[in-house]
Formats: structure tokens, sequence, C-alpha cells
């Protein structure tokens, strides 16, 4: 139906759409494996975009993206806190959520005025991959890939690394799938929890960054579109494993980037269904990851 | 442990508002007068706070009675969303009539709208155990771009404005306002009618079998209630609710459809039903508070001309989080002293 020209093009822009959510979704797999549930990845990573944007603003771009982790850090630090007070998981993020939209939106008019131009600061830089490039045909998808993107490859091996093969991971595991267990073994549950709040804050921190930092060079409060929740999503249809949630984020971002790229020529499709793609496909694999484990369960019970 | 985790946790708060303010290069004391003009000052401005709180009872209301059965909803969003687009198709499609007619018609309209939406997420968890949270949220989008494309296409005022929005209701479907200074309308009324059934239920039969189903499910089916009976009548009159809330936007407030028509509302009933701690009276005096915080926000950037009105969602999310370190506090205290009391009684 359309070229290979445009197929690598959307590649290419799902790759880039992909990496905020895989930064976003590596952080929950750990959260998620030390058995708790951050609902606030919405609100970190809005606010690690505006310090992405100061970051970068202060001191260039890979400061930038070093203020969307330390940001982050510091909110999956109120996630832990909250925790730690006994307040129920759902509303810790719910709280967090509504802080970081207000935290950044705050932030970001006290520091531009409304009237006042956006500022737009360096961007991250982009690599190419040597040899991949001059292949006939794909070659564009590999000439521009940028270096969070690779970074997020590399971390997600290494979290599944340190999840599988490191005695920090065992434990963030045990702690996960069996609290008392892990408390009579003399793991500090709590603890753990809380390092891992604090993980996953600066992975959402850093994804963040990534949204503001990659392509744009400027905040706009809202920019995370909802992204911190696919990145949930993501985790769950990932089955909590990190090389899965590579692959869980291609399925937002294909539709996503074939979304933004639809939009130059004609579909046939009115634009809001583009828009509403990515969205779309998210909810009916989870709808089918749901009924497979339903099965599953249902299996190992008889 | 605890007591100094929770003692860090308020400090925190604190500290992080008083730093907001400083950053603005603001003083507190004229945020907080600035605060109180803007939410009760004058009459106007407190019967605008009254207005912003008349749909945040109402999700409010309806989240709760789906929290008292163990399901979060944070899809009021979008059960708003469909809800005022389900009134208006209905509204234009019958065209000028009388506003007997008209009203009701209107509030029906939502709140099938509303029901039917939220069902995807509790039919969903019924059949398939899809965590209604997530599908809830996907849901939420899935009706911001309905409602844009709709706008673009089918519902476009006729008018032709540039920005999109739907043709102006007729004359009858609107809600009368009630003859006071600002936007408040006659279904407010209802609101409260509706407040007053909530509390009637808040202690009846069937309240307590949602409360045994949310907290020991298999109790409640040994009760001989089903499951799929709690679960979608909680999940539909949670939609219905909404759907209604979104009707009295359309109906009473805008006057026609357009993007920004929930406008945070079924985000911020979730948070109301959770300040209100699920009971009808508390979740009226914590949508009067968390609506004199958007509306007060406004104050405070007229007051101090630095700070922005986003202070007013800091503040919200900071209230939630102490209210909820205070409920934490006080449930510890409770069962402390019960487990005092049992102590003495077994001594004796």
């Amino acid at each position: 139906m359309l070229s290979l020209d445009f197929w690598v093009l959307v590649l290419a822009g799902a790759l880039a759409s992909a990496t905020p959510i895989v930064l976003a979704g590596l952080g929950e797999t750990v959260l998620q494996r030390a058995g708790q549930f951050n609902l606030g990845i919405e609100g970190i990573m809005i606010c690690g975009a505006l310090a992405g944007v100061l970051g970068s603003a202060a001191a260039g771009p890979f400061a930038g993206a070093g203020f969307g982790v330390l940001a982050g850090v510091l909110l999956g630090f109120v996630f832990a806190l909250g925790c730690l007070a006994g307040i129920d998981v759902v509303l810790v993020g719910v709280a967090l959520t509504m802080l970081g939209v207000g935290v950044s939106t705050f932030v970001f008019q006290s520091w531009v005025p409304s009237g006042r131009t956006n500022l737009s600061v360096p961007t991250l830089p982009a690599m190419s991959v040597p040899g991949l490039s001059q292949l006939p045909g794909i070659g564009p998808l590999f000439s521009s890939i940028g270096v969070l993107t690779y970074a997020a490859g590399a971390l997600a091996v290494l979290t599944w690394w340190v999840l599988r093969w490191t005695r920090f991971g065992l434990r963030i595991r045990a702690v996960g799938d069996s609290p008392d267990v892990a408390a009579v073994r003399g793991v500090p549950v709590s603890r753990y929890r809380a390092v891992a709040a604090l993980i996953a804050g600066g992975f959402a921190g850093l994804a963040g960054a990534a949204l503001s930092l990659s392509a744009i060079g400027s905040f706009s409060p809202g920019m995370s579109g909802g992204r911190g929740f696919i990145a949930l999503a993501v985790v769950v249809v990932a089955r909590r494993a990190p090389l899965g949630v590579l692959a869980g984020a291609l399925l937002f971002a294909v539709p996503d980037s074939l979304g933004l790229l639809g939009q130059t020529r004609d579909t046939g499709l009115p634009v809001e269904a583009l828009h509403a793609l990515p969205y779309l496909v998210t909810f009916v694999v989870v709808c089918f990851e749901s009924r497979h484990r339903m099965r599953l369960r249902q299996d190992t019970a008889i | 442990m605890r007591r100094r985790t929770l003692t860090v946790v308020t400090a925190c708060v604190v500290l992080g508002m008083a730093l907001l303010v400083a950053f603005a290069g603001s003083d507190v004391p004229v945020v907080l007068a600035g605060w109180w003009r803007g939410a009760f000052g004058t009459p106007y401005n407190a019967v605008q706070t009254l207005s912003y709180a008349t749909p945040l009872v109402l999700v409010a209301l309806g989240v709760s009675v789906a929290l008292r059965a163990g399901m979060v909803m944070v899809g009021a969003e979008g059960q708003m969303i469909v809800g005022a687009v389900f009134a208006t198709v209905v509204l234009h499609g019958v065209g000028p009539v009388h506003s007997l007619l008209a009203l009701p018609l209107g509030a029906l309209a939502g709140m099938a709208g509303g029901g039917l939406w939220s069902l995807l997420s509790g039919v969903l968890l019924l059949r398939w155990r899809v965590n209604e949270i997530l599908s809830a949220l996907l849901a939420d989008y899935l009706a911001i771009e309905l409602l844009a494309y709709l706008l673009r296409t089918a519902l476009r005022d006729p008018g032709g404005a540039a920005t999109p929005q739907s043709a102006p209701l007729f004359e009858e479907a609107l809600i009368p306002r009630l003859p006071v200074p600002g936007r408040l309308h006659v279904a407010a009324l209802v609101v409260l009618g509706i407040v007053l059934v909530a509390l009637w239920w808040h202690h009846s039969r069937i309240a307590f079998i949602v409360d045994v189903h949310g907290q020991r499910p298999w109790l409640a089916a040994r009760l001989g209630v089903s499951p799929a009976s709690i679960v979608l009548s909680t999940t539909a009159v949670s939609g219905a609710a909404a759907g209604l809330a979104g009707w009295m936007q359309l109906a009473g407030v805008d006057g026609r459809l357009h993007p920004g028509i929930s406008a945070g509302i079924g985000f911020s009933g979730l948070v109301v039903a959770v300040l209100g701690r699920n009971h009808p009276v508390g979740i009226v005096v914590a949508a009067i508070a968390f609506a004199s915080l958007t509306t007060g926000a406004s104050g405070v950037q007229i007051a101090t001309g630095t700070i922005p009105a986003s202070i007013g969602t800091v503040a919200q999310a900071v209230l939630l989080l102490a209210v909820s370190v205070a409920v934490v506090l006080t449930r510890r205290n409770v069962a402390v002293r019960r487990a005092q009391r049992k102590d003495d009684r077994a001594v004796a």
C-alpha cells in the first residue's frame, strides 16, 4: 500500500517515540518486581521534562538529562515516604500525578510568564549506526538515533541482568514475591521497596528528559500526554520483564508514529482515529494479556 | 519509627508549600489573604466556588460507591465526556421542546452515556479481569479523541466558528440559573437531593453488602450476592453519576459542547471521594475545600501578581497527601486504643 521509505520513516519515528516509554517502563518494572505500583509516573515524567529543559538551559543537554533523573529521584522519594507512612499505593500515585502536573506548570509559569515566547534549549545529539546506515533502503532508519534511545536499549539489558543475576535483584524479587519470607530471611522489605521507588523515579525522570530534550528542546505543560500511564500498561503487557518492555513499548510507539506520519498523507482515516490508534492498540493488547493470564490461572487451579 | 516517618512527611509537605511561595517571591500571609478573597471573599466568588464544587460532589458520590466495592474509578473524565456527548446528540436530535421534557431528557441521556462508557471497564474486569485502573485510563483518552472527532464533523457548529464546538443548545434545554451572583444552576439543588439520598443509602443494607464485597468478595458470594451484580451495578452507578455531571456542565454552565467540557473534574472527583472518606457529608466538605483551592488560586494570582494560578493544583495534591497521612494517624491511634482496652480487660 505504501512504499518502503514510508515504513522506514514510521519505524524511525517509533524508535524515538518508544524511548521515554521504555525508560519509564523499566523503572516501573523494578518497582513492580518489588511488589509496588506507581500510578504517579505521569507526574514524575512531566517534572523530568521540565527539569531537563531547565538543566539544559543552564549547563547543556547532558546536564539536562541528569537534572531530569534528579527530579525523578526526588519525586520517587516522595512516593517512598508516602508508602512508608502507610498511605494506600494508588492514593500516593494519584497525589504524585497531581503534584507533578501542578509543580511543573507552576515552575514553568514562574519561569516563563505567559505572553513571553517559550525558550528553546540545546537538545541531545543523535548518532548513526556505523555500517547499518549505509544499507540501501533501510539505511535511513539507522542514520540518526538519539543517544537516549541507545541508552534505553542498554538500560533494558542492564535492568534484566541486575534483576536476574545479582544479589540486589534477587532481593528485590524476593521482597515482591513474598515479603513475609523475605523479612524472615533478614531482607529489610521497606528499605528495598524505597530503593526501588527511587530507581523508578529516576527512570521516569530520565524518560521525561527524553521527551523534552530529544527533538523539541522546549517544555509545554501536558506534553507527556498520558505516556506515564501507557508505560504502566506496557509493563503489564510485558509481564514485568525488562526485555519485554522493549517490545511492549513499540506496540504503542509504532501506531503513535504511524498516526503522526499518517496526518501528512491521505489515509482515508480521520486525524482523531490516528491519534487514538496507539491508545486503542494498547487497550486491546492489555485485554488479551489479561484474558491470557486469567486462563493460565484457571488451568493451574484445576 | 512509624511516628517519625509521619512527622517527616508532614514536615516535607509544609516545607514544600513554603518553598514554592518563597520561590515565586511572595509572603505567606498575602497568599492566604488572596486565597480567601478568591474563594469566599465576595458573594460572586463564593457562588463560583460552590459552582465548581457541584459536579465534584456528584462525581465523587458515584466514585465512592465503586470505591466501597473495591474498585478504583479513574474513568470519570471519559464518562463525563460521553455523557455530555449523548446529551448533546439527543437534545439536538429532538429539537426545541418544552423544558419540562428537555431537562429530564438531557439528564437521562447523560446518565446513559456515562453509565455505558463505565460498563466498558466493568465488563472487561468481570470477563477477563482487566485491571480497571488501566482500562479506564485508556478509555479516557479514547473518549477525548471521540469528542474531538465529533466536534470536527457531525456535531460541529454549522454557524462556523473557527474553534471546535457544537451549536449552542436551545433555550429550553438550558438549566435555569439560581437568582444569585455567579453561575450556580438549579440542578445544584438536585445534587443536594442526591446527597440526602446518598446519606440514606450510606446506612442501608445494600451499602453494607457492597462493603462486604469490597473487603471479602467470597463472603458476599456466600450471602448470595453474585460478584457480577455488584461490579456491574456499582460501575454503572458511578458512570451514571459522572454522565449526569457531564450534562450539568453542558446544560448548566457552558451551554454547548466543547473540548474542555470535563475540565479535569473526573480526576478530581476521585480525589474528593477519597478526601471525603466515602461519606456523603465528608464529600460535600471536601468538594468545597477542593473547589476553593481552584477559585482561590486565581485570587492568589491577583493578590501577588507573581504566583501563577497553578499553585491551586499543587495545593490540592498536598491536601490529598496531608489528609491521607492524617487518616493513617487516626486509624493507628484507634487501633492502639482498642488494643489497650483489650489488654486492660484481659488483666481484669
